[in-house]
């Protein structure tokens, strides 16, 4: 399924202007702090408005900004997962994974939902962290249940902010290849924000390079490691 | 070093400076507790005016409270995701009953809702009169008091993390459903110490209720209005009321002290807030 994202917005000084386009291989975006990273996958989440532009995911128009077409985060399919996880610390394991099918099966009984969680959680190899609350989980058991509870309601797309960012570096050398793997497995198409170029490497993602707003380069790791466009990206691929 | 600056304040340690404050607050107490037995109390609480003043007191706060939950939680709500300047400005509004004295909030009642006030034609044509009613006591509570809870359930929303409700509206909630399935959990520790706060003030409360009410028992004469009625006549009656009153305010007091341990799995990750 092909991806086309172009937004134009401004938001408090951040003038974003961008387009991106993919398919079902994943694609990583990277760029300083403060470059527009976050604020590109929120708009696709449906959580900014932008004021130009279109979002299209395969045959589906998301938002178009000339014939007024915007849909609301609830029914865009988008699977996000924030910075930090965003787990609800209210609710334990189970129910943090099978939130998504209240929505989805609202006439399912609460007890069949949290089966179909406890089956997925197996599936990623976490059942056994069902039972417990956000607050008592690691680092990287945050990231594996924040993944289940955004791919529980079969998403048309992935927004990971910046997955592996908090993780301590063995765990995170599992989690990348854990990734990697559902990732390309899943052929869901993805959007990741990343600050470590081994994260490019092990999704064998095609790359977009944001500054103030702008994406100022993009191509495969090849293309983008060859030229540079500027220190950012020399230093991100430690050339 | 710092440890010794903390510990002194002049010649004196500072817990010396600190007592007189201190006293200032308990003695009185102490003597409202020590000055009558509970054989005096027993009798003061046979006083015809203190079941008609208790019963009316929990009835007229009730209502106020769920009056003030009921209409300050989307003010509430709507105060923690407006913008900056929106907020401050309306902040300010709902902060004004606050500093204001009760005295001049009854005076500004009758002016609303009195024969000649702004709203009183339309009450009037409506055969409802709301001065020195019972419907008087519960507007005059709920003026007074609602700031309290507005100002707390306010503060709770805004440290719920945006990045939950953008998760739950991703995972199909509307907006509505993203509210009440995580953002109310998440603040309901703060409000409900909004609302205990907010229940005490309008069962403390005097000024308004008095100007704008009256002070008619059975209909308007709720415990603080009895104790001031009972000063002229019976003081046992008066100690009585103040002592329900006084534990009812530590009950709460205590209550509120425990309420972090109603939902510790909430405590520690609800953070980030919606502080743009």
């Amino acid at each position: 399924m092909k991806w086309q994202a172009v937004l134009q917005m401004q938001l408090c000084s951040l003038s974003l202007d961008v387009s991106l386009q993919g398919d079902e291989k994943p694609t990583a975006l990277i760029g300083p702090n403060g470059s527009g990273k976050t604020t590109v996958l929120r708009a696709l989440a449906g959580a900014h408005k932008p004021s130009a532009g279109h979002i299209r995911l395969g045959e589906r128009v998301l938002f178009d900004g000339e014939q007024d077409v915007w849909l609301a985060p609830e029914i865009r399919g988008m699977g996000y997962v924030p910075q930090g996880y965003a787990l609800f610390p209210h609710l334990n394991v189970l129910d943090n994974v099978s939130f998504g099918l209240r929505a989805q099966q609202p006439n399912t009984p609460s007890n069949q939902r949290r089966q179909s969680a406890l089956s997925l959680l197996k599936k990623l190899q976490c059942d056994h962290l069902a039972s417990r609350w956000p607050k008592a989980l690691s680092g990287g058991e945050k990231q594996r249940v924040a993944l289940a509870r955004a791919l529980m309601v079969q998403p048309d797309f992935l927004l990971l902010d910046e997955p592996l960012s908090a993780l301590d570096a063995t765990v995170r050398r599992q989690l990348r290849s854990y990734l990697s793997e559902m990732l390309i497995t899943n052929t869901t198409p993805s959007l990741i924000v990343t600050q470590d170029a081994k994260d490019i490497q092990a999704l064998n993602a095609s790359i977009y390079v944001m500054q103030s707003g702008r994406i100022v380069q993009q191509g495969t790791i090849e293309e983008v490691k060859a030229e540079p466009a500027n220190d950012f990206v020399a230093e991100f691929f430690n050339i | 070093m710092g440890q010794t600056h903390r510990q002194h304040f002049g010649p004196l340690p500072l817990a010396l400076w600190a007592c007189p404050m201190l006293l200032l607050l308990l003695v009185p107490l102490v003597a409202l507790m020590g000055s009558a037995s509970p054989s005096d109390i027993w009798t003061g609480m046979q006083n015809p005016i203190f079941m008609p003043a208790l019963w009316l007191s929990a009835k007229t706060s009730f209502v106020s409270l769920l009056v003030i939950v009921l209409a300050g939680t989307p003010l509430a709500w709507w105060m923690a995701t407006a913008t900056p300047h929106q907020r401050k400005v309306v902040t300010l509004l709902v902060d004004l009953p606050i500093v204001i004295p009760p005295a001049v909030l009854g005076i500004a009642l009758l002016q609303t809702f009195g024969r000649q006030g702004l709203l009183g034609d339309i009450f009037q044509s409506l055969g409802i009169q709301i001065p020195f009613s019972t419907s008087a006591v519960i507007l005059a509570q709920v003026v007074v008091a609602a700031p309290f809870y507005i100002q707390s359930a306010t503060t709770a929303f805004r440290r719920v993390n945006p990045d939950f409700l953008w998760v739950a509206r991703t995972l199909g909630q509307k907006p509505a459903g993203a509210f009440l399935q995580v953002a109310l959990p998440l603040a309901l520790p703060g409000m409900i110490s909004g609302a205990a706060l907010s229940w005490a003030r309008a069962l403390g409360e005097f000024g308004a209720t008095l100007l704008f009410a009256g002070n008619l028992s059975e209909t308007t004469q709720t415990m603080p209005l009895a104790i001031y009625t009972a000063m002229e006549s019976d003081v046992r009656a008066a100690v009585a009321i103040s002592l329900v009153l006084v534990a009812v305010a530590f009950v709460l007091l205590l209550g509120l002290r425990l309420l972090p341990a109603v939902n510790p799995q909430t405590t520690a990750e609800n953070e980030g807030g919606m502080s743009s």
